[in-house]
């Protein structure tokens, strides 16, 4: 059973990508998705899997290389090999602790490498090269932070702030940095930050929630840069306050979505609605179980920026605005009577 | 013969595969783009094409424009005294372009490929097919607007190894792919985008702009009359195409007997742009995330869409790969050519023998479960996924559940497409009842099977193999035509009266010339008046030479006061 997609693609197990992939093609003209559903189906699937098992033979064949390169150091890597064998390991002796980044992105990127070569004239790039080299440094340097110093009992001064406090300003330098407008960039720091996280969540609970919020990793069901997050979305979930907003027939909910909204006091809706939930919101904010704190965590940066800088003053006493209505109706009703 | 059409938002084109090339159809006016709008006459008569986008400020209430955006929606929109759903106003656009195919090929046309997005939801695309039906239109096969895109940039390619990215920015809708070419096979890789982000949307920061600078003499433009909101609409995208060209757009507006005008600068419109530019990146980081390739890995960037004619976004596109994007093919023609590929490949066209397409199911699909929780109670609306996004399609594949109470009588499995990971966030798409036995529910296995097909149909059945009951869901559709219906709404479209095609012309140049006038004041409106019934009068004689030489007058005379005509 072992050999089933080889058999179906018509080949020798091969470690070789490309031959996978011109089996495929040669076996795609006779079996069209159009005409044979069932058929491509499972051509498909055997696709993908000879896939698979031909990059674990390939990583087998690297392995095997290396022990040889050990043995005799001579022989310079094949041509073919060249850009794996070559970047890994300099990735790793450029980056600090143990996450290399660019490692991660290139195992990410299980492209074939034998495009690289047939690639098309590199146009004129107007973001240089070392925007990649400056963000892989500042990735580098967060790290360092938040893990500290390798022996503290030598560094007390470093010792002495809480890792996340100088980390913050590492991490929203990045988070800021224009390069970051760039798609590939963009993509390493959130791989990075994803592998970071996984780790680190339980003791650095504040960047795990900045990354989520950033890259909106609690909304997502399936991805390959999303870093397993489950314990920590769990444990943020389950606290009572959330439960309530969780609640759709709790007024947090109703606030909660609300104030997810970006502040628009020129939006004559918006502000009735805040004058509406006024009460709520305030309460939202006070929440007296430290709930309030973790509610405030939750929700974006300048949001939350808006209603602690003045937001909450202004609606001071348009807040009572609905009650005071409904007692004056109540008022007027009596004396109607 | 099978064409292929690009049903449009703003613009609509056919297109078709002759000769081992495409060959884009011309409608009556001679251009290759027809203005997807409709207008309804005084005496019941339907307009489409330019003649009725040229109606748009001056018959407001009998004219629509932009209605794809209504498509698989219960919205109703009146025209004069007739009211339609989008999908029966696409229907009479898809059928001038049927006529149009007709007297370009000379022999009936029955069978049509149509692009949709390919972030359109099952819905979306049921309400297309249904419009190709209204059409007189046996829908072969629905395809997605950027594989369409990537057919005839790849068909010129189809020797080399490639992949690259298609970024199609279109009047309403936003689609990314990612392709890949080998030997002959132009695989999907990953398609993501947005269903509500286009040209239309940066109109309409455009009208929010001259809504601003214009505050002062009309007051707050969201509660101006209709007539003068179609006016500023059309003006603002009239500047916007300016803004393309130059850093500073000025239109003139004439409103209650006075002169309105309005400059708006390159920068401020890209300000105000900002929101809807952010609303690009998801979708690139998405597709680029689910296939795991680098960006600098791929070999291009192609461009399509006229929206992305835009400095702005060429720029939006350049900062974020890198790098600048392909111009390799014109981006009105490239999905209709797309089409018209496909639709030689599924007739077999000996040009197209050695090429295959694999495309994929854009978006997530499963059912809604409730997990029971560790502090006790149960999490309910979460989404639990069984077809994953960009799988290559067809596909079909079964995941097992079971019951969350042994007391149980049966299951409901709730379908929802999406990709969060609360059903909430994600669309609706049926509702399935599995009796199970109640006293030892949990215990029983519950396999549910998904399979979508290749035109992106999903059927979902639900199996459960100890009492071999079975249940299958067609997928909710709410506007679903029983087969008689469906004949009846068919003969009244179809008995609307309709312009013959030569007289288009001449109705298409007396809609813009009606809109001039209005548009003008004193002396110029004089003018103009008089160049019209010139024309009018050489209409009147109906010598094909006189006709000819009024309408190239007539045009100049409206280009030298409102500037180029556009499509």
């Amino acid at each position: 059973m072992a050999d089933a997609p080889w058999s179906i693609l018509g080949i020798e197990p091969t470690s070789d990508r490309s031959a996978v992939r011109r089996a495929y093609a040669a076996r795609l003209k006779h079996t069209n998705p159009e005409d044979d559903p069932a058929g491509f189906m499972a051509l498909r699937a055997a696709f993908e899997a000879a896939l698979h098992q031909s990059d674990r033979m390939r990583v087998v064949d690297w392995y095997g290389q290396q022990q040889d390169r050990v043995e005799d150091p001579a022989p310079p890597p094949s041509a073919a090999m060249s850009r794996t064998t070559i970047e890994a390991p300099a990735a790793i002796e450029s980056t600090a602790p143990d996450v290399t980044l660019d490692a991660v992105s290139n195992t990410r990127a299980a492209g074939p490498e034998e495009l690289q070569g047939s690639a098309g004239p590199e146009v004129a790039a107007p973001g240089p090269e070392d925007d990649r080299q400056r963000i892989s440094e500042a990735l580098a340097k967060l790290q360092r932070q938040l893990w500290g110093p390798v022996e503290p009992e030598l560094d007390q001064a470093a010792a002495a702030v809480s890792p996340w406090d100088t980390a913050q300003a590492t991490l929203e330098n990045i988070l800021a940095d224009p390069a970051m407008d760039r798609v590939e960039i963009h993509l390493l720091v959130e791989g990075a930050l994803s592998e970071i996280v996984e780790v680190s969540w339980q003791e650095h609970p504040e960047l795990a929630r900045r990354a989520v919020e950033f890259f909106g990793w609690d909304n997502r069901i399936w991805h390959r840069l999303t870093p397993d997050l489950s314990g920590f979305l769990e444990e943020e979930e389950e606290h009572p306050v959330l439960w309530r907003v969780m609640q759709r027939t709790h007024e947090y909910h109703a606030v909660y979505l609300l104030l997810r909204q970006t502040p628009d006091p020129g939006n004559t809706l918006w502000v009735l609605r805040t004058i509406w939930f006024g009460l709520a919101i305030t309460r939202f904010f006070a929440d007296a179980s430290d709930g309030g704190q973790v509610l405030q965590a939750r929700l974006p940066a300048h949001i939350r920026a808006y209603w602690l800088d003045g937001g909450l003053r202004n609606i001071r006493f348009a807040r009572f605005l609905p009650l005071a209505i409904g007692l004056g109706l109540i008022v007027l009703r009596v004396l109607w009577a | 013969m099978i064409v292929g059409i690009d049903l449009g938002t703003t613009n609509s084109a056919c297109a078709v595969f002759r000769d081992g090339q495409t060959v884009m159809v011309p409608n009556a006016l001679g251009h290759v783009l027809t203005p997807s709008a409709v207008s309804i006459d005084p005496d019941g008569a339907v307009l489409v094409g330019l003649a009725a986008r040229e109606r748009q400020s001056t018959h407001v209430g009998s004219t629509a424009v932009a209605f794809k955006r209504y498509m698989g929606t219960d919205k109703i929109v009146e025209l004069g005294k007739k009211s339609f759903r989008a999908e029966e106003l696409s229907a009479l656009v898809l059928r001038a372009l049927k006529a149009d195919a007709e007297a370009f090929l000379g022999e009936a046309v029955t069978e049509a490929v149509i692009t949709v997005p390919a972030y359109f939801n099952d819905r979306q695309r049921k309400a297309t097919r249904r419009a190709g039906e209204l059409a007189g239109l046996k829908v072969e096969r629905l395809i997605n607007e950027p594989t369409a895109a990537a057919l005839a940039y790849g068909l010129h390619q189809r020797d080399r190894e490639t992949q690259f990215l298609v970024f199609d920015l279109g009047g309403g809708t936003f689609d990314v792919s990612i392709l890949e070419l080998f030997d002959g096979v132009i695989e999907v890789r990953a398609s993501a985008g947005d269903n509500r982000l286009g040209g239309e949307d940066f109109n309409d920061v455009m009208v929010q702009l001259i809504g601003r600078d214009l505050q002062t003499q009309i007051g707050d433009i969201r509660m101006a009359p209709e007539v003068l909101q179609q006016r500023v609409r059309e003006a603002a995208e009239r500047m916007r195409r300016q803004l393309s060209e130059q850093g500073e757009a000025s239109a003139r507006l004439v409103w209650n007997g006075q002169d309105l005008y309005t400059t708006i600068t390159t920068e401020d419109f890209e300000a105000a742009s900002e929101p809807l530019v952010k609303r690009l990146r998801d979708p690139v980081l998405r597709s680029l995330r689910d296939t795991g390739i680098e960006a600098s890995r791929l070999d291009e960037v192609v461009l399509v869409g006229g929206a992305t004619r835009m400095p702005l976004i060429r720029r939006t596109v350049t900062r974020m790969f890198g790098r600048f994007p392909s111009h390799a093919i014109d981006p009105d023609e490239a999905v209709a050519r797309g089409a018209a590929i496909q639709a030689g490949l599924k007739s077999r066209d000996a040009a197209l023998k050695e090429v295959v397409l694999t495309d994929v199911c854009p978006y997530s699909m499963g059912i809604e479960i409730t997990e029971p929780q560790a502090q006790g109670g149960l999490m309910t609306g979460i989404f639990s996924p069984i077809l994953v996004r960009n799988c290559v399609v067809p596909v079909s594949r079964e995941q097992t559940y079971s019951a969350l109470d042994d007391r149980q009588a049966f299951v409901e499995l709730n379908v929802y497409q999406g990709e969060s990971r609360w059903v909430r966030d994600n669309v609706f798409l049926g509702r399935l009842e599995v009796p199970v036995q109640p006293g030892r529910a949990r215990e029983i296995p519950i396999n549910v099977r998904f399979s979508y097909d290749i035109n992106g149909l999903l059927e979902v059945n639900a199996e459960v193999p100890l009492t071999g009951i079975r249940r299958e869901l067609l997928v909710y559709d709410p506007e679903a035509i029983p087969a008689g219906e469906l004949e009846q709404r068919r003969a009244a479209l179809a008995a609307l009266k309709v312009h013959p095609r030569d007289t288009e012309r001449v109705r298409a140049l007396l809609a813009r010339a009606g809109r001039c006038i209005e548009a003008a004041l004193g002396e110029e409106r004089a003018f103009l008046n008089a160049a019209t019934s010139r024309f009018e009068a050489a209409v009147e004689t109906q010598d094909p030479r006189t006709i000819a030489e009024a309408s190239d007058h007539l045009q100049e005379v409206l280009d030298q006061f409102e500037g180029r005509s556009f499509l």
